[in-house]
């Protein structure tokens, strides 16, 4: 292989990067310096990016945010939280739970926690679910309002006790 | 790590070669070792295909989020380059130009140019799926893969004799981008949670199976205990993960098939698969033994 590299600089000038040609090449030229040089510098600022991205604890460097799934701490005596999504359908008792997904509300469970501040002091964004659940659900009927609510299971020693506490973050009048 | 191919004929996780042992700088090497070109094309298989089952499966929510424009919470990339929130045809538009490109990218036909296409219309997608709130880590190494692969330039199958430093950058840095997904999720548990043992001794587990469990799951909430040792694992084998980029041989096998189990029962535990990460472990793997000798090309 070694014995063949010079034969193939001579016969090739320069060592374009058009490499769909020879099937005698066994092995490209080397690298450039300015090749690596931009390999290694671009490396570098990813690495950089995603370590900052972890102490500043943001996610808005994606691809290189903060790996925080799952990684704030649980207290085994504290409390676990599930937000969900609830319509009041005209005829209908009580409000009906509804998947808290993009194939029935347009948007994920996950989403709206992220948001989930922005989403209670403005309540009026649960329109856009209403409108998706309208799109996605056309033969049946429209909701009349949209409520935002919470699961809360109270832990002791990491198991569960009682039923879990039903509590209303927002509600919305669909227009 | 810039050795010449040990003579027990054990398996070399990236080809070591006469030219790699003489590279003047190890850091430098072993960021750029030779690695063969095949080993690149088969790479690109698994990813161009897999980026299509994801948008179509796993992100497909862009579409959906066409129709939650007011939901839009760009990230820091999409407010720089001013990228607006997604339309129902515009996500449709994308979804199809990423197919036929990662399609293209795939069977190796117009290398650089469908690359670097599946680069910008599936980093779009990204923006796309991420952008609404949640941003799952799982995508870290795939957009990263898809970012670096068409950095190689062309890689046919029957380039299994043929190395590249160019083709070991790209798969080297695949392969910290996956190794960092765990590292860093242990480091970021430490940050958020400010005593380590806050976490492991904590209720994580408990948690995310009452959130999202699956029903024989379920039967864990009984044991505690159990789930605070599986926490301690966790963190672990999350802390010692870098080790791996180092194995070599049967270690690496170990480790891979190692991660493979894990994802395997948080995804039955769970739901949670973490497929995009699992599929760029194949960066670890000699894939151009899948190559037929007789397709090869002669040396």
């Amino acid at each position: 292989m070694d014995e063949k590299k010079p034969r193939l600089l001579t016969k090739k000038k320069p060592a374009s990067e058009s490499d769909d040609d020879s099937e005698t090449v066994t092995k490209p030229k080397p690298m450039t310096k300015w090749s690596i040089v931009w390999r290694l510098g671009a490396t570098a600022v990813a690495l950089v990016i995603l370590t900052c991205g972890q102490f500043l604890n943001t996610n808005d460097f994606f691809p290189l945010g903060s790996l925080t799934q799952y990684a704030t701490a649980k207290d085994l005596n504290g409390e676990v939280n599930s937000t969900c999504i609830e319509a009041q359908f005209p005829g209908e008792d009580e409000p009906r739970r509804l998947g808290f997904n993009t194939g029935t509300v347009g948007i994920e469970r996950g989403d709206i926690e992220s948001q989930l501040d922005r989403v209670i002091s403005h309540p009026e964004l649960l329109q856009t679910l209403a409108d998706s659940y309208e799109r996605l659900h056309p033969d049946e009927p429209k909701p009349e309002s949209m409520i935002l609510c919470r699961t809360v299971t109270q832990l002791e020693n990491g198991q569960s006790v009682g039923e879990p506490e039903h509590k209303i973050l927002a509600t919305w009048e669909v227009q | 790590m810039n050795r010449p191919a040990n003579s027990t004929g054990k398996t070399q996780t990236l080809t070591a070669t006469p030219a790699e042992a003489r590279v003047g700088n190890p850091i430098i090497g072993w960021f750029t070792p030779q690695i063969s070109l095949a080993r690149v094309a088969i790479f690109r298989v698994f990813v161009y295909i897999f980026v299509i089952i994801d948008v179509l499966t796993i992100s497909a929510d862009v579409i959906p989020h066409g129709w939650t424009p007011d939901l839009y919470q760009p990230l820091w990339l999409a407010r720089f380059l001013h990228i607006p929130p997604v339309s129902v045809l515009g996500a449709q538009i994308l979804l199809a130009a990423i197919i036929v490109f990662s399609l293209l990218a795939a069977a190796g036909i117009l290398q650089r140019i469908s690359g670097w296409m599946v680069a910008i219309t599936f980093g779009l997608w990204m923006f796309y799926t991420q952008g609404y709130g949640y941003v799952a880590h799982d995508h870290m190494a795939l957009v990263i893969a898809v970012v670096v692969l068409p950095t190689v330039g062309v890689a046919r199958f029957r380039d299994v004799g043929t190395t590249s430093a160019k083709a070991g950058w790209a798969l080297r840095v695949v392969q910290i981008s996956v190794i960092l997904t765990y590292f860093y999720s242990a480091v970021m548990k430490w940050i958020a949670s400010g005593n380590i043992t806050h976490w492991a001794n904590g209720a994580v587990i408990v948690w995310a199976l009452m959130r999202r469990g699956a029903e024989w799951s379920k039967l864990f909430l009984e044991m505690p205990g159990l789930l605070i040792a599986g926490q301690w694992a966790t963190l672990a084998f999350e802390f010692l993960s870098p080790i791996v980029l180092f194995f070599k041989g049967r270690w690496l096998y170990g480790a891979v098939i190692f991660f493979m189990i894990f994802h395997l029962m948080t995804y039955l535990a769970l739901g949670i698969h973490f497929l995009p990460t699992v599929i760029c472990w194949a960066a670890f793997l000699p894939l151009e033994k899948l190559i037929p000798k007789r397709c090869a090309a002669s040396q």
